[in-house]
């Protein structure tokens, strides 16, 4: 069996952005193979380098508000490329580049949601909290396709909402 | 001649706020006028005041998403004695043992090998110095025991970004450290357990911790054998093979700050029984407990004090603290002497022993930080006027005379030496000076299957005091402290180990919510890797009347003003300025093509904490990484 591991992206304080965080929080009550990994940005690199799969969760820009994307990372990126080593703003395709730029060859994939508002200290758009179990469904038939079970109790949105209301203190 | 003018926006490597503009003589590769900018306002002490002094501990731990755990302890110190309370040694050694590890070994390590080794990887050397890489390519090393390169181009080579080994091994080994960390903080980079008088650790299975602890540590001690040995062989390459355009040795010339020096640390590690016997000693009595503070910090495990060249000033933090002063000449702040804006309780003109701020100095008095507000100007860059938002720490001395100041790795190891001290716990002999000569003595029997075997046995480091700051010096010095830090978590893992043989495992003074006295002041200072993070407290019935603080890159990125005197008259500006005037242009490229390297370089070296420090740059078409679409829901949030 392939070592998997779910990784949910981005901060909470900006508005859409943390969903992916927020939903591994949520799903990591009931998933020893998701990882929340906030904005550590390559601070995550070290935590990622063992695993054959790796399945982000992360807003997409590209996308209009509420849409959810499967899209599978693909390429490499290698020394003569890399214009600027940021340790913060490290997208999910950074991390998988930076990876195989490391002589590891994860598959990657990643669930997106289109994100509706990154404005900071706003709560999770409606559009996105809509998306989210959307975003769950499609990610349980990700992991299904390596063997691995995506366990769910209870409801997500309200998982998201709460996840948002604990960091923001509202 | 011609005069080549440079902006380098961003300088760090991490996030962008710090930014160099630089004007060059393009016959003679000098530097004629430099200034380097901050674009960011900070702003924490605004918003601290009202709020509960052990808040701050948490607050500002979140200056910094790497070093967090600096500020935390910082004003953990400050909070201590404002609460007139100390931990008892248990809670000592678990300060220590978790800072030794996030912040020292974790950030020394991202820092050396992944933010300023790129400036001396084969990706740049060979692009932009040639001559040098050949060099390096004919360049035995000398330290190939340790870490296994037959050359320095081997070891230029894996420290390329990403695909070199030294870059990789690093990812891994940073983690490391950081578990080690957590083990004690509960999280990294804002560690959860500190607490004024104590730390709030889970000791339930303590033994199960320190055995984990000694796991890492012991994988650690391999790792920072392996670093200190590439950057000993990189600082003697650049020593005695790499030239700047006079004909000086680029290691000991390039990036040289003030002559004479002027260094100051803070010590780290508390001694475990001294820093809990001033409470005993104290009574509760937070005056006395302050009045016990210089015995305190300078029992630590490395020393504080401030040095001119190869003397000590003093040694005592709450003497030297005395003249430590903020101005806001050059800095977009208000001047709040000027405008007449005394703090909530009006202006202090002495310390808790009765001392006068600034020795009596009117009006230099109000500039020391228990005095000072913060006042927000914002403005456009003038570098005739002001152009920073870092405001400009001085040191006011005994004898009237006012320096600029400079801070970090190699200002801990130089008062380290100057101290002529020894550390010791049972039969691990941590390090000892002589005021000339520092040994860090590293333990073996470290297996790390990762690393050459050379990294297996006793080493024992001996760094040499230099005469003045460069910026190979401070690369060295960092990877020296990497070994100190190491050496002294199996120094206080040691001591703790024979504090639980004898049962004494509770780790903190009774404290809670609100017992604070109805006024009461302090400072907590803490040798950090990037400087000396330094907090000033005022606090009137449990509720923060005034707090002031020096992030670890205050002093070295400090803007010129007028304020010094002599010897510094003509200096009278930080570290990051004196080091970019003080370098050569080495570049072999045309001028119009010149990228900065030898400045970026030394100010890398002091590790800038402006949230801190974008780095490697390489232009070309070698890869892309791209999503490809499998599948969109594009009305997900109606289903």
């Amino acid at each position: 069996m392939e070592r998997l591991l779910v990784v949910g992206l981005g901060n909470p304080i900006y508005g859409d952005d943390g969903l992916g965080s927020c939903l591994a929080q949520y799903l990591s009550l009931f998933n020893p193979f998701v990882l929340d990994g906030n904005a550590h940005g390559i601070g995550i690199l070290g935590n990622l380098a063992d695993y054959d799969v790796l399945v982000f969760i992360d807003v997409d820009a590209n996308l209009p508000p509420g849409a959810v994307a499967v899209e599978r990372i693909e390429g490499s990126l290698t020394v003569s490329e890399t214009r600027l080593v940021d340790a913060h703003r490290t997208p999910p395709s950074l991390l998988v580049g930076y990876l195989r730029a490391m002589g590891k060859n994860p598959k990657a994939y990643l669930i997106a949601v289109g994100p509706k508002s990154l404005e900071p200290l706003a709560p999770a758009s409606r559009e996105a909290v809509e998306a989210a179990p959307a975003a769950v469904s499609e990610l349980k038939r990700k992991v299904a396709e390596f063997g691995y079970e995506l366990k769910v109790e209870g409801d997500v949105k309200k998982g998201v909402e709460e996840c948002y209301k604990r960091v923001l203190r509202t | 001649m011609s005069t080549i003018k440079l902006w380098i926006d961003p300088i760090t490597r991490i996030e962008g706020h710090l930014a160099l503009y630089a004007e060059i003589d393009s016959a003679a590769r000098a530097v004629s006028n430099a200034h380097t900018t901050v674009m960011m306002f900070r702003g924490f002490e605004v918003f601290l005041r009202g709020r509960p002094p052990e808040d701050a501990i948490h607050i500002t731990s979140r200056t910094c998403g790497v070093c967090g755990a600096a500020h935390a302890n910082a004003s953990t110190r400050a909070c201590d004695v404002a609460a007139g309370m100390t931990p008892l040694p248990m809670g000592n050694v678990l300060r220590n043992m978790a800072y030794a590890m996030t912040d020292y070994t974790y950030d020394h390590s991202i820092i050396l090998n992944m933010l300023e080794g790129p400036d001396y990887s084969e990706a740049i050397v060979s692009k932009l110095t040639p001559s040098v890489w050949q060099t390096a390519q004919q360049t035995p090393a000398n330290y190939s025991s340790i870490h296994g390169y037959r050359t320095i181009a081997d070891i230029m080579r894996d420290l390329n970004p990403i695909q070199g080994r030294i870059w990789q091994l690093t990812v891994k080994h940073q983690r490391i450290a950081r578990e080690a960390g957590v083990l004690i903080y509960g999280r990294h980079s804002h560690p959860s357990t500190l607490i004024p008088g104590g730390i709030s650790t889970d000791i339930t299975l303590l033994a199960s911790l320190l055995q984990e602890y000694y796991t890492r540590l012991s994988l650690l001690t391999a790792w920072v054998k392996f670093v200190w040995a590439i950057w000993q062989d990189l600082y003697e390459f650049f020593r005695d093979h790499v030239s700047t355009p006079d004909g000086q040795s680029y290691a000991l010339t390039q990036g040289k700050t003030h002559d004479p020096p002027v260094l100051l640390a803070s010590g780290w590690s508390d001694d475990p029984e001294v820093y809990s016997d001033i409470y005993d000693e104290a009574g509760g009595d937070w005056v006395k407990l302050y009045s016990l503070l210089d015995k305190a910090y300078n029992a630590r495990w490395e020393k504080p004090g401030f040095a001119i060249g190869h003397e000590i000033y003093s040694p005592n933090p709450t003497e030297i603290q005395l003249g430590y002063l903020e101005f806001a000449d050059s800095s977009f702040y208000e001047d709040w002497v000027k405008a007449d804006v005394a703090p909530p309780y009006g202006w202090l003109k002495e310390d808790p022993l009765g001392r006068p701020l600034a020795y009596g100095n009117d009006p230099l008095f109000k500039y020391h930080m228990w005095n000072r507000t913060t006042i927000p100007k914002p403005g456009a860059i003038n570098f005739a006027d002001k152009y920073t938002w870092a405001a400009e720490p001085r040191l006011l001395l005994k004898d009237g005379r006012i320096a600029p100041i400079e801070t970090g790795p190699i200002a801990q190891l130089w008062l380290d030496t100057l101290h002529a001290a020894t550390v010791q716990v049972d039969n691990h002999k941590a390090w000892e000076s002589n005021g000339s000569q520092l040994k860090v003595y590293l333990p073996g029997g470290t297996v790390n299957p990762d690393l050459p075997e050379g990294t297996y046995g006793e080493l024992t480091i001996t760094w040499n005091l230099p005469n003045y700051s460069t910026t190979m010096e401070r690369l060295l010095a960092r990877a020296v402290h990497l070994a100190m830090a190491v050496s002294l978590a199996w120094a206080n893992l040691l001591y703790g180990l024979s504090l639980v043989n004898a049962g004494k495992t509770q780790t903190s003074r009774p404290w809670s919510f609100g017992r604070w006295p109805s006024f009461s002041y302090s400072f907590g200072w803490w040798q950090v890797p990037r400087g000396n993070c330094m907090h000033w407290l005022v606090q009137q019935n449990g509720r923060i009347a005034n707090y002031q603080y020096e992030a670890p890159t205050t002093p070295n990125v400090s803007p010129q003003n007028s304020r010094c005197t002599d010897p510094w008259k003509g200096q009278c500006r930080g570290p990051f300025e004196m080091s970019v005037v003080n370098s050569k242009v080495t570049e072999e490229v045309p001028p119009d093509q010149w990228t900065g390297l030898d400045f970026v370089r030394a100010i890398r070296s002091f590790d800038p904490c402006l949230a801190c420090a974008v780095h490697f740059e390489a232009k070309g078409e070698g890869g892309r990484v791209y999503n490809v679409i499998e599948k969109v829901i594009w009305n997900a949030c109606s289903l």
